[in-house]
């Protein structure tokens, strides 16, 4: 283990949490719901999987990279041994992985996909519906747990920039398979093609802006361990 | 299972945290134990500050997961008193000065979420369909790659957990992350650069089925009420009727659900470069492409041919493992940001 990192940790030193790497946002919300009605966010959710036009709203906003919802019904939560958890309610955890700000997340699915949210959180206790959007926001703040770790394989990317990635990769390799067989003359042509398709997606990723203090101090704070060579191995 | 969609596992754990009595030693609890531990994990190379501490998240030694958190859920959240309505709570004596019970955790959980490639080797392809047991099998597989390369910051952080003592061994942990899992019921992820064939329902079908028998019971029932005891024509007793049709509406109404339920449970296609070896390979590709289009704007078809000839020499852009960008890096231009 680490014996040696406490030195620079207390819990008075400051803020360590950040629900920030790179470009994307952890958000976590967990609302009740009562288990008389949480069958019908079930189903509501298992619908909406097999009706695409439902989706579509949420693939439009092409900000998420994952998210999900996770019904928990009071037998659900795991018993180690030290016993069941003695609940009325249901809850339902929800997880997404954004980008953009907290604000922006929130103002983007109560714009964009207003009745797909409403749907989403039909048997949340005491849910105010997506709009107005006050009432929403607020709901959210009460709801949210914050994210105490957060990783990102690729945080220099935004969802839109690893799928503009993937279209040059796509691209890239059609002109492999193209350059083994053609000559330079249709060579040049396939590949003028191809730029026109993916010249929009060429760039590299990149910093992103520093969203809240709390983000900047969490990841300074982090640097009290840097003298720690038990990490990085 | 709703675990699987995509071609990726989400992975949904909760690991109960020892109560504020168990034995610590520190004169700290468990629950701010953890917090600390996760405070420590070096998170991704994400961040001016985070280059400059240069060491780069655990999580990064494996090349399944894409993005993954960890955070202590306390106790569940209460938003204040449901109302009533005034007439119904007078009637059933209910004052409202009393409390309503609140529902609390008796212990705080660790909570740990990650979306990963749904392989059991690194390279594997996504795949489009996995049993129950084989998405068990791609649990622990995961679990015990974490275990291979993260093995002491588990220890840090899950000794603090109920029923953590006995865990030693990369199987201990893979046995035991798969004792805290809890099934996801809606996942979404898009990386598709066309959009997916989607298990569609039929509703008009579905709707159909159940509104036909409903029609009839319902007919059935109005001619009874008005004094009419068969059916014109066809001389069926309409109180059977109406019972034979309300019986069938309710049947078919339950497998309907039933159906829209396990259709919404089949996963969804991965997309056609959706791993994690792909996605960082495809960042590697988009800033390495990028460079050659620039620098050969005006070129010649001889020329195009025989330098592009040299992009694939050099770049490998069949080899979705090398060279690569590396993962938690901003870019393949931070330090240490290629995987060769």
């Amino acid at each position: 283990m680490n014996p040696a990192r406490p030195k620079a940790v207390n819990s008075a030193q400051g803020t360590f949490m950040s629900n920030i790497a790179g470009k994307a946002y952890a958000m976590n919300v967990i609302t009740p719901s009562s288990p008389r009605i949480t069958w019908t966010n079930r189903l509501l959710f298992m619908a909406a999987r097999g009706l695409p036009r439902n989706l579509l709203g949420l693939l439009g906003l092409s900000i998420i990279h994952f998210a999900r919802w996770v019904i928990i019904r009071p037998k659900d939560w795991p018993d180690l041994g030290q016993g069941k958890q003695n609940l009325k309610n249901d809850y339902v955890l929800f997880c997404s992985n954004f980008n953009g700000t907290w604000d922006q997340y929130i103002d983007a699915f109560s714009d964009g996909i207003p009745k797909g949210l409403n749907l989403f959180w039909y048997s949340a206790t005491k849910y105010p519906q997506s709009i107005p959007i006050t009432d929403f926001k607020r709901y959210i703040t009460y709801n949210q747990i914050n994210t105490d770790f957060y990783y990102n394989a690729t945080p220099g990317s935004a969802q839109r920039d690893v799928k503009a990635g993937l279209r040059v990769y796509d691209a890239v390799l059609e002109l492999a398979e193209a350059h083994k067989t053609q000559t330079p003359e249709e060579f040049a042509k396939t590949y003028r093609t191809a730029m026109f398709k993916i010249q929009h997606s060429l760039g590299e990723p990149g910093l992103g802006p520093v969203a809240s203090l709390d983000t900047e101090r969490a990841d300074i704070n982090r640097g009290a361990y840097r003298s720690d060579d038990s990490y990085g191995a | 299972m709703a675990d699987l969609d995509s071609g990726h596992i989400f992975l949904t754990t909760l690991a109960p945290i020892k109560g504020v009595n168990a034995e610590s030693g520190t004169g700290i609890s468990h629950e701010q134990r953890v917090r600390i531990a996760l405070a420590q994990l070096p998170t991704a190379l994400q961040s001016p500050a985070t280059q400059g501490i240069g060491i780069n998240s655990p999580l990064a030694r494996n090349r399944r997961t894409h993005l993954a958190r960890m955070f202590v859920l306390s106790d569940i959240v209460y938003n204040g008193r449901n109302p009533q309505n005034p007439l119904v709570a007078t009637a059933k004596g209910i004052d409202p000065v009393d409390p309503l019970p609140i529902d609390q955790l008796s212990t705080a959980y660790l909570v740990f979420c990650a979306d990963v490639d749904a392989i059991v080797n690194d390279g594997d392809p996504l795949p489009h369909n996995l049993t129950k047991a084989q998405q068990k099998a791609v649990r622990a597989s995961y679990a015990r790659k974490l275990w291979d390369t993260m093995g002491d910051e588990l220890q840090d952080i899950y000794q603090n957990c109920v029923g953590f003592e006995g865990v030693k061994t990369a199987d201990d942990f893979a046995a035991y992350l798969d004792k805290c899992h809890v099934e996801t019921t809606m996942p979404f992820h898009d990386y598709y650069l066309d959009l997916p064939k989607f298990n569609e329902l039929n509703t008009k079908l579905l709707l159909g089925a159940v509104l036909v028998p409903a029609a009839i019971a319902v007919l059935s029932l109005l001619l009874r009420i008005f004094g009419m005891l068969h059916l014109p024509m066809l001389g069926f007793s309409t109180f059977w009727t109406f019972v034979v049709a309300a019986v069938v509406t309710v049947v078919v109404a339950l497998l309907a659900i039933a159906y829209a339920l396990r259709n919404g449970a089949k996963p969804l296609p991965p997309a056609k470069h959706d791993d994690l070896p792909s996605v960082l390979k495809g960042l590697y590709v988009q800033q390495t492409f990028s460079d050659f289009v620039i620098d050969h704007q005006a070129a010649e078809p001889n020329e195009l041919h025989r330098a592009f000839g040299d992009y694939l020499a050099r770049h490998r852009p069949e080899n979705k493992m090398s060279p690569t960008q590396t993962p938690g890096v901003i870019s393949i231009r931070a330090e240490g940001g290629i995987t060769l």
